[in-house]
């Protein structure tokens, strides 16, 4: 290895750590939210029971200290290195030379193709361990015993693609090693017996192979008949062109050189160099990639209730093509308390929308909770964050188990929260937590034992009814705040349900001395002026504007409606109530 | 020579050490978890590991008519061997076994010994093997779940099914056929979903639904041909600021018998209009009722508290799947109070166990729900003593094929997954009831999974998991 190689190396190594967590960090820290590793006997069987078992446990561990963005880059960084390396080692461990560049082309390809996938990295690493560790073994009847060992416990590794690729790495590199290890003057050299071992050893490894995938299956943990064989261990990628693709980059990585040519090694590096930069390149600005790095950013200042910085953040443009986008700019308005005022600034229709009701993937689900979390019903933030931790890969997640920590403790559910203390305790990097959160427990323990206990049920459902209805519910249940009053009243509003809208301003006086918001005036000033009941005014009050306002509204309505509207007096309501009313009443339930 | 005697030292007091001796005793009981003291259990159980917690050392002797029979120490839970627990097991059966625990925690560093209690091992055996559903404990999604049998004598716990045969789909409403490992069914939804139903070994895939709606909650007869089915509309609600936390309830529900040996679907009008919701049949065991619940609808979930399930029953026919009449009402909901749901009538036909609780169809998830015993002879109705818990549900009950047993479901340990308990039942009453034992009893407490529908069977099931999933996958 010349200085430019390793030079390669090194920008390869600095660049995936310094570049990817630069660019992803909160991608990388939901790797470990969304992932969870406990020393327990249910887990741990759990995923030796996940062929190949052993490194889907090994990649659960490192998985934890992705916690740390760069403590995590760092660990894949150093695999794909690693593995360049090995590559790059091999063929000198054969007694041949190589360019040694050509390791990193299978890492690059790795990354690109399976971006954050450190368990398909490790079984990678493995595979590319199984050849290089054949090719240090120097006796013929230690490498027969090392084969019978790689075929017994390979699959703990790695998946049976990749032990194919390994067994056929191996025996075409043995075979060239024997074919040199024979002298040249040998006539027969093509009938020559070691000359056919490493495919004999080769076939009967992998007819061992075949049958002991089955009986792993059987034994040790029951694998879906379409990964038990020939797949593709990227998801998405179709198994020929994986293979195809993998085997050709670990063969040119592998082969060996007799003699090395200057310009040829200059001509791999710099082909090295531009894929390497044209890898990152499109890593970095993969715009799937982004877009999701956008939505965990703005889940994270939500959890910090940043929510001027969420509203700074997020692109305008984007609104009514980014669900969430708008999700989260309407839950930082709520957050603010400006919702009611700028509401019908959104591309928003219906009040299902505020929240995801129908969709269960890990991103809502969070969303969700955050969105209750701010309305204080923590029994839904920890269904939600439960229902967060079931998309998560091993059916729950070191996020989930902490928010379901802390809401089991706001609602008094302290066997729950011990439970999940107690588990999170046994990670490795969750001891300090566990401590701070049992004092926590102990603490609000001694502080609830005189609370007053809860109805065993209430018509206090979540899910049931549309959000306004919902919302109502809480608060004739008596947990009223400013937040859910809000969320009533908007979702009457954007539901077109007047009466209802009507009511809940009228019996939960939180504007009481107060004028109502922009949202609120309009809808109340049109309320008035269509029924011409005035006594609404003792219980709200607003600036007249608005019924002088909605009277230009309606004339304009009127005129427009019979085609008699002069387009140059015409004013801009688009953004008030009425111009919604309007627009949505014509809307069918369906289309919303 | 020197050497020699410290050495000599050294082992005397390494032996010391090791038969260390609690400095104080109380009066209390010891705080073991699982609550195991006092407890009836029988004669070909597992090992009945338990923990004291906090504990650094334990020491517990078990002893029968005045003789140390084991001894075993451990740190926060003892591990019994197997082969010496079943030698105890045999030498005390019928007999009551003195246990001595003794432990060394931070508050009792130099070692306390708690008061003795009594484990009694009965003369009868409960079954081989307890089939269950082992799930993510509640709400909607789910990622793992299977089916898996445990050996009640060991620990050993194997999976029938898991849903990595049906691609992630869900697997549910296992049935067995008087406890036959070699005749039951399960259902499995997903893409190229069904009923898996097998008999005599032999595996088929059945679609068995009413209209578009699945059948949901089977009932095997004990002829082995005709299952029942309640074909319901399953939905779910959650609350807040509540106790419960979710309210399973049926938009609608009907009562449908499938003939296996067929695959026809039997209807009866009286079971299937919209007047009334009929729900988890159960035959008797001389297959001559099937028993059921049934409420009038209301709109759900808002009025949930007005659903109240009464138990029915109605006169079958195995000679032509039929079922007859009168429909008779064996709990009243209206007079008797509450909403009564999986009725399990006992072995020998003289019992009916219900679960009731104060309303509504699913009372796994009602904190209030209590096992209720009808006694069939005289029309007694009580709730037994020794097996329902004051704030947890009790549910999803089974008796065992001797009618000696019975295994139930309970969220008492903390409130959120279920455990399997289990009870003698001896002269129309209940012994004291104790947790499934585990190898690590902490085990009960910390795993992430409910145990789901306990039904006891009579050996261990041989499935075939690669034939029943190229069935769940293909799309005949």
């Amino acid at each position: 290895m010349n200085k430019t190689d390793k030079a390669l190396y090194i920008v390869f190594f600095l660049t995936t750590c310094v570049c990817i967590s630069w660019v992803y960090p909160q991608t990388i820290a939901q790797l470990e939210a969304t992932d969870y590793f406990v020393w327990n006997d249910d887990y741990l069987r759990m995923k030796i029971a996940e062929l190949p078992g052993i490194t889907a446990l090994l990649s659960d561990y490192l998985l934890q200290f992705f916690r740390w963005q760069g403590v995590g880059m760092t660990i894949e960084a150093t695999v794909l290195t690693l593995t360049a390396l090995l590559l790059a080692d091999t063929p000198r461990r054969m007694v041949f030379s190589s360019y040694p560049a050509l390791g990193l082309a299978l890492p690059l390809a790795s990354l690109f193709m399976a971006l954050f996938q450190l368990e398909f990295y490790l079984q990678t690493f493995f595979m590319v361990l199984a050849i290089w560790l054949f090719f240090i073994i120097r006796k013929n009847w230690w490498k027969y015993a090392y084969l019978a060992v790689l075929c017994t416990t390979g699959l703990f590794l790695m998946p049976w693609t990749m032990m194919v690729m390994a067994t056929l790495t191996i025996a075409i590199g043995w075979t060239i090693q024997e074919r040199e290890s024979i002298s040249p003057q040998t006539s027969a050299l093509r009938h020559h017996p070691s000359y056919f071992i490493p495919g004999i050893v080769f076939v009967l490894c992998n007819i061992w192979l075949y049958f002991e995938v089955g009986m792993m299956s059987r034994l040790v943990g029951f694998t879906p008949l379409d990964r038990r064989y020939f797949y593709s261990p990227i998801e998405g990628l179709n198994p020929w062109i994986y293979a195809s693709l993998y085997l050709v980059l670990l063969m040119m990585a592998v082969k060996p050189v007799n003699r090395l040519h200057k310009s040829v090694r200059y001509g791999i590096q710099g082909g090295i160099l531009i894929t390497c930069i044209a890898v990152f390149y499109l890593i970095c600005t993969n715009p799937q990639f982004l877009r999701e790095e956008k939505g965990w950013q703005l889940a994270a200042l939500a959890e910090k209730k940043e929510w001027k910085q969420i509203l700074n953040t997020i692109p305008k443009k984007e609104l009514s093509t980014n669900k969430a986008y708008l999700e989260y700019a309407l839950l930082a308005e709520a957050g603010l308390g400006t919702l009611p005022d700028n509401i019908f600034n959104y591309p928003i229709i219906f009040s299902e929308n505020l929240l995801y009701r129908s969709n269960s993937n890990a991103f809502c689900r969070n969303f969700n909770r955050q969105f209750y979390e701010n309305l204080e019903i923590f029994d839904e933030c920890f269904r939600q964050s439960y229902e967060f931790g079931i998309q998560c890969r091993n059916g729950a997640g070191f996020a989930s188990m902490r928010q379901m920590v802390k809401y089991a403790l706001l609602t008094d559910n302290f066997p729950v929260a011990e439970k999940y203390i107690a588990k999170l305790s046994k990670s490795t990097t969750h001891k300090s937590w566990a401590r701070q959160w049992r004092q926590a427990l102990d603490s609000q323990q001694q502080r609830n034992r005189t609370q007053t206990a809860k109805p065993v049920r209430a018509n206090t459902f979540l899910g049931a009814y549309q959000l306004g209805v919902e919302m109502k519910g809480q608060l004739e249940f008596g947990k009223q705040n400013q937040s859910i009053v809000d969320y009533a009243l908007v979702s009457f509003l954007l539901d077109c349900d007047l009466r209802n809208f009507l009511h809940v301003l009228t019996t939960y006086p939180v504007y009481s001395g107060r004028q109502l918001p922009k949202a609120y005036a309009e809808a109340v000033a049109m309320i008035i002026f269509d029924t011409g009941d005035e006594s609404i005014r003792q219980y709200v009050s607003y600036s007249p504007q608005y019924d002088m306002q909605f009277r230009q509204f309606d004339a304009q309505y009127t005129a427009l409606q019979e085609n008699k509207g002069a387009e140059n007096s015409k004013i801009n309501f688009n953004k008030t109530y009425w111009n919604y009313f309007v627009k949505a009443s014509q809307i069918t339930p369906s289309q919303k | 020579m020197r050497h020699f005697i410290i050495l000599c030292f050294t082992l005397l007091f390494w032996c010391a050490c090791d038969k260390k001796m609690p400095q104080s005793q109380v009066e209390e009981l010891p705080p073991v978890f699982p609550d195991y003291i006092g407890v009836t259990v029988p004669a070909n159980i597992a090992p009945l590991n338990f923990g004291i917690k906090d504990a650094t050392d334990m020491r517990v002797a078990f002893s029968c008519e005045g003789t140390t029979l084991l001894e075993i120490n451990g740190d926060d839970y003892i591990d019994i061997p197997l082969s010496e627990w079943k030698e105890l097991l045999s030498k005390c059966r019928g007999k009551d076994v003195d246990v001595s625990v003794s432990a060394w925690n931070q508050e009792h560093p130099d070692g306390i010994r708690y008061r003795d209690f009594t484990i009694h091992i009965d003369d009868s055996e409960i079954d081989d093997y307890v089939a269950y559903r082992l799930i993510p404990p509640g709400y909607v999604g789910w990622n793992k779940m299977a089916i898996m049998q445990r050996h009640l004598s060991t620990f050993e716990e194997t999976p029938i099914i898991t849903n990595n045969e049906n691609e992630g789909g869900c697997i549910n409403c296992h049935n067995f056929c008087k406890g036959d490992p070699k005749r039951y069914m399960l259902h499995a939804r997903n893409k190229g979903g069904g009923t898996i139903v097998v008999k005599d070994g032999i595996m088929t895939k059945r679609n068995i639904a009413m209209g578009s709606q699945n059948a949901t909650y089977p009932n095997w007869h004990p002829g082995g041909r005709y299952i029942a089915f309640s074909v319901n509309d399953v939905h779910q609600s959650f609350y807040s600021h509540c106790t419960q936390k979710i309210e399973v309830f049926d938009f609608s529900s009907d009562l449908v018998i499938y003939d296996s040996d067929k695959d026809s679907i039997i209807e009866d009008c009286r079971f299937t209009d919209t007047l009334s919701l009929e729900t988890f049949p159960a035959f008797s065991p001389d297959g001559r009722m099937l028993y059921f619940c049934s409420a009038e609808p209301h709109l759900l979930p808002y009025e949930v508290d007005s659903m109240h399930y009464s138990i029915l029953r109605v006169p079958f026919d195995e000679k032509t799947g039929k079922m007859g009449s009168p429909v008779d009402t064996v709990y009243n909901a209206r007079t008797q109070g509450g909403s009564a749901c999986h009725p399990r009538v006992s072995p020998d036909g003289r019992y009916l166990m219900i679960s009731v609780a104060d309303c509504g169809t699913f009372t796994i998830h009602h904190p209030e729900a209590d096992l209720i015993l009808i006694n069939l002879m005289n029309g007694d109705i009580y709730k037994p003593d020794n097996i329902n818990s004051d704030t947890a549900p009790e549910s999803y009950h089974n008796w065992s094929s001797n009618g000696k047993w019975v295994t139930f479901a309970s969220r008492r340990l903390e409130g959120r997954t279920t455990n399997l308990y289990f009870s003698h039942f001896i002269n129309g009453q209940f012994t004291k009831s104790f947790l499934l034992p585990q190898k690590n009893p902490w085990k009960n407490e910390q795993r992430f999974f409910s145990y789901n529908v306990p039904e006891f069977i009579t050996g261990k099931v041989n499935a075939d998991r690669d034939q029943m999933s190229k069935m769940l996958q293909s799309k005949k």
